[in-house]
């Protein structure tokens, strides 16, 4: 499963799809990479609007990434999220951790 | 593989009878210059002979002959020819030198197809022959494509009988399953299959068109009907299996109607599912009706069923369920059908609703073939028998399924092993809600006896270096060897064939991890890394539960929930 990253006007997104769990990690690390390592990039959207599952696995990569876009000076959010990421995002107060966007 | 009929122009074999050897010269020179085989004879005694031993496919006769005369021999070739495998299609042409009106009217009374009148060329022959060989060859082409019709209704009656006749044989005594065809093969189908003692599953299923295309049609709707009524499946289920198969199965373009009905001796209870078929009614004792219409769509049309009602009553001692198709419904009204009930009882329903159906027909072809079943529920007569074992008393009100599944990480394919489970527990009962908690339940739980349980990772590597992580795990999962980890999923089905509830245990047979420092970690430190499987498990199963190492969690997921 290979994720798009589109960049533009300064912010990259990450077109996250399907079901997402511990074994996208090498796609979902090539696809978050490209965006942290763009030049242009100051700002990092992970778009989820396309996901029908994910689980706890996925919420740690996430958190990785998270560190290593602020260790950047990048901003991370995640934005359209499916209702059933929504659902789980809510339960694990993940809004604390890295801002949801509708 | 087939058959040839030796029925072609220009290889016909042509029996002639005729006491002038110069015209049985003539008549045999000029077919034979044809192509055809000409077996000649000199008078009818020969000729019948002949034909019996030879099985021409044409005669030309004398109508003047010795002995028996041209109208005679003919009318005994076509009572000879009407008893053997030609059928009654062998043409009989008749030379004659009486141009007479009367004779004439002999020889086509006796079933003569054709003259020749005496003096004739032979070119008047060959012409006479021409019209007479496309003839037959006509009538062979067609008596072979009935041949062959007969065969493909012989197999398909075949196949169809062998899926009803368990049914008909083991239908209870009272229960009542009629059909009438408008074709040699009747489309419609109503059947019985025994479930577990005391549950009775029926379905009278409509599909489109009649005759042999709806016979066929009908082949697998049946064969899915026995298989899962015969295993007690829910109602949904066996709706949903029939509807797959017609999906792969049928061209596009054609579909099924049916209503599937279940109905339990010992409490009364019944369902029934209406996907496009006219109401189903429980006829109750009391006069009352309870309608049960159609929830649902035709199937084998798409995948998505959109979740056809399960309809569900309890009967009452004397109340009959009543359901049938189309073709009945267009021609005696369902008003009628209720007033019959009211009028006579269980007693003598049947007989008046067959003499109505007898009556409207009248001397008409029927346009739909007529399907209904009627069964009532009286309990207090003999439990009628069904084919399966009692189900345990504790399963009264439902059925249980139980599921285990024994699988070691080395294998990727441990990955897809919750959605595939998922994927088939969706088909059976289990709500869209439910199945998908479960399905991340499940992938929590797997991926905790897998990371902590089998390949002892520690989370807090997460935190640190979530690649490294990932390094170690997979280097972990190369060498782990054979570790088999157990998962366990009980599912508890309503009456109503859904879901109530299912139980999920899953263990490894590692050291366990220290649940409770993680379920504390995550409290005391939200932005960590790890624990975040422990709190969803937490918050979507109910009664979580840990054994004192850790390497075995149990949870269940209730329909209430949702």
């Amino acid at each position: 499963m290979e994720f798009k990253t589109v960049v533009d006007s300064g912010c990259a997104t990450v077109h996250l799809d399907g079901r997402l769990a511990y074994g996208v990690y090498p796609d979902f690390r090539a696809a978050t990479l490209a965006a942290l390592e763009h030049p242009a990039a100051t700002r990092i959207q992970l778009d989820m609007s396309g996901v029908t599952f994910l689980d706890s696995s996925v919420l740690g990569m996430i958190l990785y990434f998270n560190q290593k876009a602020r260790a950047a000076h990048k901003e991370l959010a995640i934005v359209r999220p499916s209702a059933q990421v929504a659902e789980v995002l809510k339960i694990v107060n993940f809004s604390k951790l890295v801002p949801i966007l509708p | 593989m087939t058959a040839t009929p030796h029925g072609s122009p220009g290889n016909l074999k042509i029996l002639v009878a005729d006491d002038d050897p110069l015209t049985r010269r003539l008549v045999r020179a000029a077919l034979e210059v044809d192509g055809f085989e000409v077996i000649s004879v000199r008078d009818g005694n020969e000729g019948l002979e002949r034909f019996r031993e030879q099985a021409p496919d044409l005669v030309l006769t004398d109508y003047s002959m010795p002995g028996m005369s041209g109208a005679e021999f003919t009318r005994r070739i076509r009572a000879l020819s009407s008893e053997g495998p030609a059928g009654p299609s062998v043409p009989v042409v008749v030379f004659t030198g009486h141009g007479e009106a009367e004779v004439l009217k002999e020889c086509l009374e006796a079933g003569a197809v054709d003259f020749l009148i005496k003096p004739f060329t032979i070119q008047e022959l060959r012409l006479r022959i021409r019209a007479t060989a496309e003839l037959v060859a006509a009538q062979a082409s067609r008596a072979a494509r009935e041949a062959e019709e007969r065969d493909e209704i012989a197999v398909v009656k075949h196949m169809l009988n062998r899926l009803l006749e368990p049914g008909k044989a083991a239908l209870p005594r009272g229960f009542v399953m009629e059909t009438m065809a408008t074709r040699r093969i009747n489309g419609d189908i109503c059947t019985y299959r025994g479930g577990a003692a005391g549950i009775h599953f029926g379905m009278v299923c409509d599909p489109m068109g009649h005759g042999l295309m709806a016979g066929i049609s009908g082949i697998p709707t049946l064969d899915v009907f026995n298989a899962l009524a015969a295993r007690n499946f829910p109602l949904p289920s066996i709706l949903e299996e029939i509807n797959e198969k017609l999906i792969h199965l049928l061209p596009v373009g054609r579909f099924s109607c049916a209503v599937l009905f279940r109905m339990d001796w010992h409490s009364g209870e019944f369902f029934v599912i209406n996907s496009a078929m006219p109401d189903a009614l429980v006829l109750r004792a009391d006069g009352s009706v309870a309608r049960f219409p159609s929830t649902g769509i035709p199937l084998g049309i798409q995948k998505d069923l959109g979740s056809p009602a399960v309809g569900r009553a309890r009967m009452a001692p004397g109340d009959c369920f009543f359901a049938c198709s189309d073709g009945l419904t267009d021609i005696v009204d369902e008003g009628q059908i209720i007033g019959i009930f009211r009028d006579c009882g269980l007693d003598g329903f049947t007989d008046r609703l067959r003499g109505l159906v007898e009556q409207r027909i009248g001397n008409l072809d029927l346009a739909d073939d007529v399907s209904w079943c009627l069964w009532p529920f009286q309990p207090g007569h003999a439990a009628p028998a069904s084919s399966g074992t009692r189900l345990p008393p504790e399963n009264h009100e439902g059925q249980a399924m139980d599921l285990r599944l024994r699988f070691h990480p080395g294998i990727p394919a441990y990955q897809e092993m919750g959605s595939t489970l998922v994927g088939f527990l969706s088909r059976h009962g289990v709500s869209q809600s439910m199945a998908q908690n479960l399905a991340l339940l499940l992938s929590e739980a797997i991926i905790n006896a897998v990371d902590h349980g089998v390949l002892e990772l520690d989370s807090a590597l997460k935190e640190d270096d979530f690649e490294r992580y990932d390094l170690e795990r997979r280097s972990r999962l190369e060498t782990c060897g054979q570790v088999p980890i157990e998962l366990q999923v009980s599912l508890r089905l309503g009456p109503d064939g859904i879901c109530s509830r299912l139980l999920v245990r899953v263990a490894d047979p590692g050291k366990g991890f220290d649940w409770r420092r993680y379920l504390a970690h995550m409290a005391e430190t939200p932005d960590t890394l790890s624990g975040r499987g422990l709190l969803l498990l937490q918050a979507l199963g109910r009664d979580l539960a840990f054994n004192e190492t850790g390497s075995e969690v149990s949870f269940g997921l209730y329909a209430s929930q949702e």
